[in-house]
């Protein structure tokens, strides 16, 4: 998998006089994906690139591609990539998964979250009726 | 509604009634008593919240929810069920608020695509809706979370569904439903390990469950009366007990103040935390989150022995103390009072009367005669059609006559005649002194319709001036008016304004013809001393001897003095 090159962020609670704990950005996603995919609303990730101007649906072993994560001043930038069920209140959807991504995030890992970035790429309309 | 069977008063049968079909008010009414129940306790939904879950008050977002989606509800008077639940559904998108509200948006969305088209709905209608409304709220979710409100409108629809099938009427229906609500709540800390580990319920979950009590009260035939016991079906929640708030309340000791505050800290303890707290006074005691940061709330006579404590184990953060014996001496005065106008009236002629009312001299007026139920208000403060209506289903009377006693609370007062399932009357009072008289005019011997009319009669024989300061500079009717001045209204209409307020009074006094009076009843406000009041009075009666003048503490705000002649 190509991730983009950042540095690996060091958990600063308690001391640690064993070694050093790196965290990896793939952990991070991992993490983001969780929080998102429990979060209501969502009906799935999606890539960062449009094909043909459509969102495109990630399959269930690669949604870590629909988060990207920025680590700047120690701190940690994330950029989700979701479609949302239609006939739900969008905005509300989204500060959801803020807060639920930057709640997992710093609870795991104690690292605050400056910023969670929200793109809605799509809605997913019940076919059904 | 169809198909009612006679109801037998005082006897609480299981089956009061057999409903076969809603329509579109039935479903409104219904909806709102679950609103209402679901106001009632959405201080306890709140308190429920396992704090780390990143979704704030539960019970108040719910809350905002359900009373965004009646607001193009309330007024409407279409009977489909169709319309009303596709409004309903409409509201609560747009305001939909929380992780909690979207979901409960989401199924509100579902029952109206259940109801769609539809004039009438019957159980298996209803069934069908519900499971419509499950499978909606499961499929906007990648990983639904279990033992969450997913669980609770699953677990009930699939009940309703069962139940509609062997043919039960809509009462038996809801009953299975809200008995199946209530289990699923109470099993939602055995699928959801976090609820388990903070010793509560899911509140979400106990949210849905909140408002379908007050939608089973509403079927069932008791409008208002919602016991708390459904708040309290988990045995994970054992110290919520003590929160129950009966219908009559005598004051306690245990209120003390209300405290909440988060604890941020290392190794907590949370079961050894909450029973401190408990061996140190603490009642309706909740405390839930992990290791490292709980919610803590508790009543309690002393909260700086609570916060002392809390300190001792970690950093403070987001404390929220209130004073619950205020509270309650209110809530204790107001139920004192409507059970003793509930034990005046000959139970053979039960009418209520519900009065709006600001100030506490007025409330003592209204109670010594006889009035069933205050709603606090008035000028600057009014009511709303809520609250009105949650007063008028509280009073134990099938008839219930409302006094606005303001101008713009009529028109609020006039919607509740249509939302309750009483029978309301609204005598138009504009003013205290009207309800006063309205008020004395009514005949516990008599029935409504005779009160009704003897009520308003005696309200348009009064007349009423306001005396008040003028809070901004303006010009009405040819009278200039700076701001700071004292202004005399007659009937609501602006006459007069000064600086002097004994010119005001005079001025205003001469301009409702009072030489036709023979007895003036000067209220005084709150920032009047009765020495002030009785000196006014004496001058009023130096100009005007034939006058008979009482002088009474209203302790109404921003009105200095409030005059009636008659």
């Amino acid at each position: 998998m190509r991730m983009p090159k950042t540095p690996a962020i060091q958990p600063q609670q308690g001391s640690h006089h064993l070694g050093k704990i790196e965290v990896l950005p793939n952990a991070i996603h991992t993490i983001a994906v969780q929080a998102i995919i429990e979060s209501y609303g969502v009906v799935g990730l999606t890539a960062p690139r449009l094909r043909n101007g459509k969102a495109v649906f990630l399959p269930h072993d690669h949604l870590n591609q629909g988060v990207q994560i920025r680590i700047v001043d120690d701190q940690i930038i994330v950029e989700v990539y979701v479609a949302l069920e239609y006939g739900l209140r969008i905005s509300e959807i989204a500060h959801n998964i803020m807060s639920a991504v930057k709640f997992s995030i710093e609870k795991m890992l104690g690292v605050p979250v400056a910023q969670v970035n929200v793109n809605v790429q799509g809605l997913s309309q019940d076919l059904n009726k | 509604m169809q198909e009612l069977t006679p109801h037998t008063p005082g006897v609480r049968l299981q089956r009061l009634r057999r409903i076969t079909v809603f329509d579109g008010q039935d479903l409104k009414k219904a909806m709102l008593a679950g609103a209402a129940s679901l106001e009632e306790h959405r201080e306890i939904i709140n308190a429920l919240n396992v704090f780390p879950v990143p979704d704030g008050d539960t019970g108040s977002n719910m809350f905002a929810t359900i009373q965004a989606a009646f607001r193009d509800v309330i007024n409407c008077d279409d009977t489909s069920a169709g319309v009303i639940s596709a409004r309903l559904a409409h509201g609560a998108l747009l305001g939909a608020r929380g992780n909690s509200g979207v979901i409960f948006s989401q199924i509100l969305r579902g029952l109206a695509q259940g109801l769609d088209k539809k004039q009438t709905f019957s159980a298996l209608d209803l069934a069908l809706a519900l499971d419509e409304a499950q499978r909606l709220a499961y499929r906007a979710v990648i990983k639904p979370v279990e033992g969450t409100i997913l669980t609770v409108v699953r677990e009930t629809a699939e009940a309703a569904m069962a139940s509609a099938k062997r043919g039960d009427d809509l009462v038996s229906m809801m009953q299975e439903a809200i008995i199946a609500a209530r289990q699923s709540v109470a099993h939602t800390p055995d699928l959801l390990p976090t609820l388990k580990q903070a010793g509560v319920v899911d509140a979400g979950g106990q949210g849905l469950c909140t408002i379908l009590e007050g939608v089973w009260h509403y079927v069932r035939g008791e409008s208002g009366q919602v016991t708390n016991a459904s708040l309290l079906t988990s045995s994970t929640t054992p110290i919520l007990e003590s929160t129950v708030k009966k219908g009559r309340v005598k004051i306690e000791e245990e209120f003390g103040y209300e405290v909440v505050f988060l604890l941020r800290g290392e190794n907590l303890d949370v079961k050894g935390i909450r029973q401190t707290i408990i061996d140190m006074g603490g009642v309706s005691t909740v405390v839930a989150g992990d290791e490292k940061m709980l919610k803590i709330h508790t009543h309690s006579e002393s909260p700086g022995k609570i916060l002392d404590y809390g300190v001792g184990l970690g950093s403070l953060l987001d404390i929220n103390i209130e004073n619950l014996q205020e509270q309650s001496l209110t809530y204790a005065a107001e139920s004192e009072a409507e059970h003793a106008a509930e034990e005046m009236q000959p139970v053979t002629h039960p009418i209520a009367t519900v009065a709006v009312v600001a100030g506490p001299g007025f409330e003592r007026v209204f109670r010594s005669i006889g009035v069933t139920a205050i709603v606090p208000g008035g000028q600057t403060m009014n009511p709303s059609t809520e609250e009105l209506l949650a007063a008028v289903d509280a009073v134990d009377a099938r008839q219930v006559i409302l006094l606005p006693n303001n101008n713009n609370v009529i028109l609020s007062a006039r919607q509740v005649t249509g939302l309750s399932s009483k029978e309301v009357f609204v005598v138009p009072t504009e003013s205290m002194p009207q309800g006063i008289a309205a008020l004395l005019g009514f005949n516990f011997e008599a029935d409504f319709e005779a009160n009704c009319e003897a009520m308003a009669e005696a309200a348009s024989h009064i007349q009423t001036a306001e005396i008040t300061t003028a809070i901004r500079t303006v010009q009405v009717g040819g009278v200039r008016v700076r701001e700071g001045d004292f202004i005399g209204l007659v009937n609501g209409n602006l006459v007069i304004a000064g600086q002097d307020i004994e010119y005001v009074i005079r001025e205003t006094l001469q301009r409702m013809n009072i030489e036709r009076f023979e007895i003036v009843t000067l209220y005084f406000g709150e920032g009047v001393t009765r020495q002030q009041a009785e000196d006014t009075a004496r001058s009023i009666k130096e100009k005007y001897s034939h006058l008979e003048i009482e002088v009474v503490d209203g302790g109404q705000p921003h009105y200095a003095y409030i005059l009636s002649a008659e």
